[in-house]
């Protein structure tokens, strides 16, 4: 139980969002891709050479780079 | 007669009299629209497994069960906040045109999620029909919907149906020819109070003003909320009227929620769709899928890159080899055409130096889209359809950051390997215009199978494969590092790539077809009739005994490089048609025995030349679509520079070997 930042979370473990840190247009395009504050996400893949990382929210797969996965602030679960 | 009335209409539904109902297809990117469309209207919108396929809306008038109906599809829009040129689209006919009916789309397996677009959608108060798509993907989710609890939870008829298999599509229409000819409004979904009340008090304020007839108030509050940037320009100066009363509620937000009035308006939307899609949906665990395995695979950290190596290896070449084999005979044909144009001597001369540069134009053409063009972008279809695209974006981001780029940026430069000119219209599924930029950059200088030709046909035949091989290597690095200075000189603003996996599908050939057709289109009307034209030029240039002059001309280029007068005619024809300067090298030299003319370094030095100096008419035509002529001019000067570079590095590395 500790928050950190989403590219800090290791391959198969889940963290709930606490922050999204950016302007509207960031977090409207997150929120299209059904991530939210509050919702729960699962890291399943993470790219070598600090290439993207997939995560699955509400079933879906969704793949972001790794500078905007350190602005979405999680608390490790 | 109603019978023969229905014949009548059947032989010509545009003729119909009646107005026809006119449905529209919204829904999230990837949710199924485009192939619902392509299933009733027969293959008319470009339907793939990646997002953002259709950036413009497509048109049909289609005929189901006997009703004729004016179909209309719009580009993917994952909410009515316009964040890119497609859902700007979307948006904007939404909103100025009249819609008897909207058909939302909604991915079955993603409904949690797709709610949002629905809620917003039923605030524009127009007749709606939501058409729940993908019912088998959804159960394979594990997901089971009551689509009769959805129905009258929001109060608009739910279909559920497989596109993709043609189900439910005619119960889709009757009841959107239902809903149409009643009008039938959506329920007002009322959310949080608190949201609701400051909003439903904007609301009563912007009434008392002038503003557009045609948004209904709440989601025009909303919006104003949100601080939408797009319903701020359409307010324009209005907004100056009710912008201090737009603050103090956006303040109240902020004050009773502790986060900026977007976020309180977003998250309780978020929490309106969660809660609907609990009622009405129940979720167990999912069936483990194959496609699960297989992206265990591809997309592994050591597996995933050598089946990327293999695939591509195994498309390059199957390409190349088809290619080469097509294309012999075809540029033969053209050639005995361009020799029996030649015995027309009733003609005159001016006449039949025309009609040979119009046989070559059509020819060159032909040469370059049924060998490569064709069955090149054939194999794109395939592998795009199976959703392996997303996958080569995900592998290939982490060294595409390292010029600056996001792993999207590789889809458009390995098309380029094939032909330029399809590379340069895919930079389009990049967000950010310096993005776009720099990827149609590097597409435009990848040598190309034209530019292939010339490298394994000079420097291949007198050098050897590994020289060959060696030019495509120095090509590669250049553009790596043009890309990183460049990724310098133009910071980055967009946080970073952020993109949906989506599930891999059976790919059709069918669907590969129409879609290789689509695009192929592009081909016929942008870049064709240019090289016919430029062809024709070239004819002139020869009638009027112009060579000399243009010689003359590029003599400055060709004299610093070390290379003979003669030869500069021909880097003007490979301006038109990459592989001409090769063909005009050996008729310019009178031999095709290149090395008995010219030594070992002027050759080398003209190869690289060749390979990276001014794109091709086709490809600056697609540029100039894609990224306007200011930006295309600019690819073209740029190009020359490292030419020119490049061929006086090739010319000392030449003295030095020999």
């Amino acid at each position: 139980m500790k928050n950190t930042s989403l590219d800090e979370i290791p391959m198969t473990h889940s963290g709930k969002v606490l922050v999204i840190e950016g302007g509207f247009q960031m977090r409207s395009n997150l929120n299209n891709r059904g991530i939210h504050v509050g919702d729960v996400l699962t890291v399943i893949r993470a790219g070598i050479l600090k290439g993207p990382i997939v995560v699955r929210v509400h079933g879906m797969d969704v793949a972001l780079g790794r500078r905007m996965a350190s602005r979405i602030m999680v608390e490790e679960i | 007669m109603p019978h023969l009335n229905s014949k009548a209409q059947h032989t010509n539904p545009l003729f119909n009299k009646e107005k026809h109902p006119k449905l529209v297809l919204v829904g999230q990117p990837n949710c199924g629209k485009s192939t619902l469309f392509n299933e009733v209207a027969g293959y008319r919108s470009m339907a793939s497994n990646f997002g953002g396929a259709t950036v413009e809306f497509t048109e049909s008038h289609v005929k189901i069960d006997g009703q004729t109906y004016d179909l209309i599809d719009l580009p993917g829009t994952y909410s009515l906040t316009s964040m890119d040129e497609a859902e700007r689209e979307a948006l904007r006919y939404l909103i100025t045109k009249d819609i008897d009916v909207m058909i939302n789309v909604v991915d079955a397996s993603l409904l949690s999620r797709s709610l949002e677009l629905t809620l917003q959608l039923m605030e524009l108060e127009i007749p709606m029909v939501l058409c729940l798509n993908m019912m088998d993907e959804a159960e394979r989710k594990g997901i089971k919907i009551d689509h009769e609890a959805l129905s009258s939870r929001l109060g608009i008829a739910v279909v559920p149906a497989v596109a993709s298999k043609g189900k439910g599509i005619s119960d889709l229409f009757r009841q959107s020819y239902n809903v149409a000819h009643n009008r039938i409004l959506a329920n007002h979904i009322i959310g949080d109070q608190d949201v609701e009340s400051v909003i439903a008090g904007l609301e009563k304020k912007l009434s008392k003003q002038p503003l557009p007839q045609r948004i209904s108030p709440h989601l025009l509050a909303t919006k104003l909320l949100e601080s939408d940037p797009y319903f701020s320009e359409i307010l324009g100066n209005e907004l100056k009227a009710v912008e201090s009363v737009v603050v103090r509620a956006q303040k109240k937000l902020v004050k009773d929620h502790g986060k900026s009035a977007d976020e309180v308006i977003a998250s309780q939307r978020h929490a309106l769709s969660m809660n609907i899609f609990e009622e009405v949906a129940k979720v167990r665990k999912p069936d483990l899928h194959w496609r699960d395995r297989v992206d265990d695979i591809l997309m592994h950290n050591v597996w995933g890159y050598a089946f990327l190596i293999l695939i591509l290896a195994v498309f390059f070449n199957g390409i190349f080899k088809l290619g080469g084999w097509i294309e012999a005979p075809l540029t033969g044909f053209f050639e005995n055409v361009t020799n029996y144009v030649l015995t027309w001597t009733w003609l005159p001369d001016l006449g039949r130096h025309i009609v040979i540069g119009i046989v070559q134009g059509i020819g060159g053409g032909i040469a370059i889209v049924i060998p490569f063009l064709f069955p090149f972008l054939m194999g794109l279809a395939l592998l795009e359809d199976v959703g392996y695209l997303p996958r080569v974006a995900f592998l290939m981001d982490g060294f595409m950051h390292k010029i600056g780029l996001h792993g999207k940026a590789v889809i458009p430069a390995m098309l380029g390997y094939g032909c330029n000119v399809p590379a340069v219209m895919a930079t389009r599924i990049l967000e950010s215009r310096r993005d776009r930029f720099i990827a149609a950059l590097i597409s435009s200088l990848v040598p190309c199978s034209a530019r292939m030709t010339i490298i394994f046909g000079l420097v291949g035949i007198y050098m050897g494969g590994t020289a060959a091989m060696l030019i495509y290597l120095a090509n590669f690095i250049v553009l790596g590092v043009l890309a990183s200075i460049l990724s310098r000189v133009m910071p980055e603003v967009s946080p970073g790539m952020l993109f949906e996996m989506p599930a891999y599908q059976r790919p059709t050939l069918n669907k590969a077809l129409h879609k290789t057709w689509f695009r192929l289109k592009d081909f016929f009307t942008i870049a064709w009739p240019l090289l016919i034209l430029g062809s024709i030029i070239l004819a002139l240039i020869e009638y009027l005994g112009m060579e000399e002059l243009i010689n003359g001309l590029v003599l400055p280029i060709t004299s610093i490089l070390g290379l003979p007068r003669i030869v500069g005619l021909t880097l003007i024809f490979g301006v038109l048609r990459k592989e001409l300067s090769m063909l005009m090298l050996f008729q310019a030299l009178g031999t095709q025995q290149v090395s008995d003319v010219l030594s070992m370094t002027q050759i080398l030095t003209f190869t690289v030349f060749v390979v990276f100096y001014i794109p091709c008419v086709a490809t600056i035509g697609a540029l100039a679509k894609q990224i306007k002529w200011r930006s295309t001019t600019l690819i073209v000067i740029l190009s020359l520079v490292i030419a020119i570079i490049m061929g006086l590095l090739a010319r000392v590395l030449g003295a030095i070997i020999w």
